[in-house]
């Protein structure tokens, strides 16, 4: 029990009576991990957030945070919680420094831990600097220092990479896995993008339409997508090969004169793969997947309930 | 049990922590805003601006009057802007920063993943709001009271009182603050519900401006929540009854806590549905809050009335710098002595044993000056009065409360549109729309009962409601007859009929109601109504006298035929047919004590014509020098009677001393007599003035105007070189025909 730090037990939620935003929804986020939420735009993600935020208020008794009901813990159970729900939550008018300094009272903690956090984030040297001035990236950093000021257990972050630049991602990724590694920090992270975060995780879950489709560990979700498939461009003609791998691998397929797909069990196998066909006298322009675990996300969560 | 109290005890600390963090949180959060400066700000303007004014603008030397504070009254003088615009205004504008702070930067959903309380999140701010008004009330009185101790500097202070009016400021401040509650509750519930910035301030600044326009068709009512400060303005020394906050002020905090309440619960649910229908427990306890609170806020809002007391007193206390030892009642109608009253000590309580009908008296202080009062059998008046430089106040408590207030609008006095449309002879030629409008009108008005409602929300007693709509309804009545007599004017030959309206209004009204006699109008009514079929060519005052000759034996005839005789004499100008008519009618009165009056009153008014002997007075000269009237015999002489206090003589004075150094050299002599009762002030002045004028001043005032029929100043008196009048009653020296009065009594030809 204790092992999950969230979980929910069938949560549904409907704004009205035709439509359910979310429909029997079970998550259980192991503590210690980092555990990224997926789903495109509208399958539920940021209203899952906003119900374990208790932002909304859930219609049933069906989240249970550090093994207890959620509705029972407010406001206190926010001293062990770091959230940032959606746009990042910050008075631009004020400081670094006095937006820390409002939760620091907020949450009674003294300021002194303001510099750490702020050295973690690398805005040091900001700090004086009113907000307003910030870059996207500087106040996505910002708002999650003032997530982890309290010393959280656990950091709620919804779409933290969200329209950041690839440095600016790569910057809030390692800062994440750092903040795991180094404090033990579980994180439910949600993105729309399996790329933007499939590299951090250790668990995910898949929501689309309001229902879970997925959930389990990184290894899980490479097993489940069903297999890799590869398109090979050749220098020489194609058919020579066809006939060669056809007997080995299955759904070998020429799709034009220099060019084949094979279907590979996972993607793990495309090295080895490539290093014997080399062996073999292959000679080869290109290597490409046409469909990976990016086509097998894309797939389930456009399935229509 | 004591495991109970401990667990209560921890809740209570933890959200009184709780709440300590929240504020002190969202202190950090407004900084750099400049919310409180700006609150600070607004709150001197008035004064600043006032004393601006005060050095550039105003050159006016202080009329003597009543002993004022002067911090009070620089204070109460910054009330007029700062009550119903600049406070509402600087509410408004903090409301709507302090909620933007949060509105515009996703705070609202920061605070909630904190671990704050929702009370303490919807509350710090509110306290914030709190915090910045009364910094705008202190403020407002702090710099009122800086820059009344800087323009006290361009001040004669010596005649001024300038203690600092410290409980004074203590209630205005606690008064603005407690009226302000409703507006403040108000506009945050509106600006947390309202994540718009225009919207909220939008909303605030209708309801701001309705107010104005609420006011002007005059239906605002008193639970408005602007009307709630503006009412501070209004009332500016707040209960008559001695109450520290008045009605609206209470329905203010009460307004509030309901909307505090209701606000915090859609704030805490977010959804309206959820707040209020959401469970049935959360559906009886705001049903059951609104219930208590609205229950509460109507029960504050219903007008009270005083209870009749067991026996009919009239007391009271006077401070005056003149001794005031007797003060006297009478009735309008004949001054007749309802009740004497003696002062002892500043203090006066009388017991009448006798029935009072309930109606307006005059009250006489002690020949100084007369007040009109409320006042019937088994009331407890109190009278408060003030008499300081010749300037009266008189403050009336007690069971006619609300019957004397100094009514702000009178419904009889407010502007009517019949009125408009008979001087305009829009319905000249539609009796029937004219009727309709002027019955619409008459009724409008008979239901607005809110005009003469008391800063404590007391009304008039139903016994003088009744009197006063028969006066409305007179007042219309008259209308009609008036527009009556205009179609009568018209060449038509077809004769007017009453409409039905109007006979409804006429069935309201006897022609025998001697609880209205003591009203011009009713008589007037009565008499159109008693010639009404006497088409004789015989004149009006004639007719009058016959008509009322053939009423029932008894007081209402007494008192019809005694108000036509006392207007025939004075019409008569005290001839010798006008003595005749006062014997001939003598007959007729059941009461002959009106007979009795009338000759008096003959008398009086024979005494003053022309060729009678002018009463010899006595005073002294600026020398101080005894003086009679005497003394001038042989002599044309003029005199103007005049007082320091009094304006209008002060504006005639100059044309009055221009033509006595235009006559110098003529054997008329020019004398200025001041009835001043304070003869210091006299001779202050008097110094002052030509030195071709005779200077005195009354060493009997009283019996000056007894002799004279002064009723009032200034008063101009022509006699002959043999002692008698030419004109007791000249027209004002500003006017030709002053002049021109002179030039006749000198035998000087015009030019």
């Amino acid at each position: 029990m204790s092992q999950y730090i969230i979980q929910t037990e069938q949560l549904s939620y409907q704004y009205s009576k035709q439509r359910k935003v979310l429909d029997g929804v079970s998550l259980n986020i192991p503590k210690g991990s980092i555990y990224g939420f997926l789903g495109p735009n509208g399958a539920g993600k940021s209203t899952t957030m906003r119900l374990i935020t208790g932002i909304i208020p859930e219609q049933q008794n069906s989240i249970k945070l550090f093994g207890k009901p959620l509705n029972k813990q407010f406001p206190q159970v926010f001293t062990k919680i770091g959230a940032l729900v959606e746009s990042p939550a910050l008075y631009l008018h004020l400081s670094a420094f006095d937006n820390l300094r409002y939760i620091a009272k907020v949450r009674g903690i003294a300021e002194s831990k303001i510099d750490e956090v702020l050295a973690l984030v690398d805005l040091l040297r900001e700090k004086k600097r009113k907000v307003k001035q910030y870059s996207l990236g500087m106040k996505q950093r910002l708002a999650i220092a003032m997530a982890l000021l309290g010393d959280p257990e656990l950091l709620l972050l919804d779409e933290p990479v969200n329209g950041l630049d690839p440095n600016g991602i790569l910057d809030i990724r390692n800062l994440l896995v750092k903040i795991n590694k180094e404090r033990g920090v579980t994180i439910f992270v949600s993105s729309h993008l399996l790329a933007e975060i499939e590299k951090m995780c250790t668990h995910v879950g898949i929501i689309s339409n309001g229902k879970l489709r997925f959930e389990g560990t990184m290894d899980e979700l490479s097993n489940s997508a069903q297999g890799c498939k590869i398109q090979l461009t050749f220098k020489q003609d194609a058919e020579v090969w066809l006939e060669n791998l056809k007997d080995k691998f299955k759904e070998v397929k020429q799709i034009a004169a220099q060019q084949l797909t094979i279907q590979l069990t996972n993607k793990d196998e495309i090295p080895d793969f490539i290093n014997r066909l080399s062996k073999d006298g292959a000679l080869l322009y290109e290597v490409k997947i046409v469909e990976g675990l990016e086509e097998w996300f894309m797939n389930l969560t456009n399935i229509k309930n | 049990m004591v495991h109970e109290l401990n667990q209560y005890q921890k809740l209570t600390a933890f959200m009184i922590n709780n709440f300590k963090a929240a504020l002190a949180a969202e202190h950090i959060k407004k900084r750099g805003t400049g919310i409180y400066v700006v609150a600070a700000i607004v709150g001197a303007f008035s004064p600043i601006a006032r004393l601006i004014i005060k050095i550039f603008a105003e050159k006016d030397e202080r009329a003597a009057a009543l002993p004022v504070n002067y911090f009070q009254e620089y204070l109460t003088d910054c009330l007029m802007v700062f009550a119903p615009f600049f406070f509402p205004l600087v509410i408004i504008i903090t409301v709507s920063r302090i909620t933007q702070l949060d509105h515009k930067n996703g705070g609202w959903q920061l605070m909630e993943t904190q671990p704050l309380q929702k009370f303490s999140i919807y509350f710090s701010k509110f306290l914030v709001v709190l915090i910045a008004n009364l910094i705008t009330i202190l403020s407002l009185v702090g710099t009122s009271l800086v820059c009344a101790g800087i323009g006290l500097l361009m001040e004669d202070s010596s005649k001024l009182d300038t203690s600092l009016p410290v409980i004074y400021s203590i209630h205005l401040i606690s008064r603005l603050f407690v009226a302000s509650l409703f507006i403040t509750a108000l506009q945050f519930f509106i600006a947390v519900l309202m994540p718009s910035f225009i919207w909220s301030m939008l909303i605030g600044f209708f309801l701001f401006m309705l107010t104005g326009i609420l006011k002007a068709f005059d239906y605002i009512p008193d639970w408005y929540p602007y009307e709630i400060l503006n009412k501070i303005n209004a009332f500016r020394d707040g209960s008559d009854l001695g109450y520290w906050f008045t009605y609206t002020e209470y329905i203010s905090l009460f307004a509030a806590l309901l909307l505090l309440f209701i606000g915090f619960q859609w704030f805490k649910f977010k959804k309206f549905k959820a707040a209020f229908i959401g469970s049935s427990n959360r559906f009886f306890t705001v049903l059951a809050s609104v219930v208590i609170s609205g229950g509460i806020i109507l029960y504050t809002l219903k007008p009270k009335v005083m209870a009749p007391y067991t026996k009919t007193v009239i007391a009271g206390k006077v401070e005056s710098d003149v001794p005031i030892r007797q003060i006297l009642l009478f009735d309008n109608l004949i001054r007749d002595t309802v009740a004497k009253i003696v002062v002892v000590d500043g203090k006066f309580h009388y017991e009448a044993k006798n029935n009072i009908v309930l109606d307006r008296y005059e009250v006489e202080f002690d020949h100084s000056f007369k007040q009109q009062i409320v006042v019937g059998s088994n009331d407890s008046v109190f009278l408060n009065v003030k008499f300081y430089n010749n300037t009266p106040e008189l403050t009336i408590t007690g069971t006619r409360l609300a019957e004397n207030q100094p009514s702000k609008q009178s419904i009889l006095s407010s502007f009517s549109r019949v009125e408009w449309y008979l001087e305009d002879n829009t319905y000249i030629e539609k009796p029937n729309s004219f009727a309709k409008a002027l019955y619409k009108e008459w009724k409008d008005r008979t239901k607005d009962k809110s005009s003469s409602k008391t800063v404590d929300n007391f009304v008039p007693r139903p016994d003088f409601l009744a009197i006063d709509q028969k006066l409305i309804t007179i007042k219309y009545l008259n209308y009609w007859e008036k527009y009556l007599e205009k179609r009568n004017g018209l060449a038509t030959n077809k004769k007017t009929n009453d409409t039905k309206e109007i006979v409804i209004l006429r069935k309201q009204l006897s022609l025998t109601d001697e609880s209205l006699l003591s009203q011009n109008s009713y008589f007037e009514y009565v008499q159109q109504q008693l010639i009404k079929k006497d088409t004789s060519d015989i004149d009006f005052n004639t007719k009058q006298i016959a008509a009322i000759s053939k009423l029932k034996k008894g007081s209402f005839k007494d008192k019809m035929m005694f108000w036509q005789l006392n207007k025939s004499i004075q019409i008569a100008d005290a001839n010798e047919e006008s003595k005749q008519l006062i014997v001939n009618n003598a007959q007729y009165f059941t009461n002959q004590k009106y007979v009795h009056t009338l000759n008096k009153r003959f008398s009086s008014l024979y005494s003053l014509r022309k060729g009678m002997a002018a009463p010899i007075f006595n005073a002294v000269t600026l020398k101080g020098k005894p003086f009679s009237l005497s003394e001038l015999k042989g002599k044309l002489t003029i005199i103007d009677v005049w007082a320091t206090w009094c304006a209008p003589c002060a504006y005639q004075s100059p044309y009055f001393e221009s033509l006595a150094i235009k006559y110098k050299s003529k054997p008329i002599q020019f004398v200025a007599l001041s009835v001043d009762k304070n003869k210091e002030s006299w001779f202050i002045k008097a110094k002052t003035k030509s030195k071709s004028v005779l200077q005195l001043h009354a060493n009997d005032m009283m019996k000056f105007f007894s002799d004279y029929s002064a009723e009032t100043i200034p008063r101009f008196i022509l006699i002959d070189e043999n002692g008698n009048f030419i004109n007791s009653k000249m027209p004002f020296p500003q006017e030709k025909t002053f002049e021109i009065l002179l030039k006749k009594a000198l035998k000087l030809a015009d030019d």
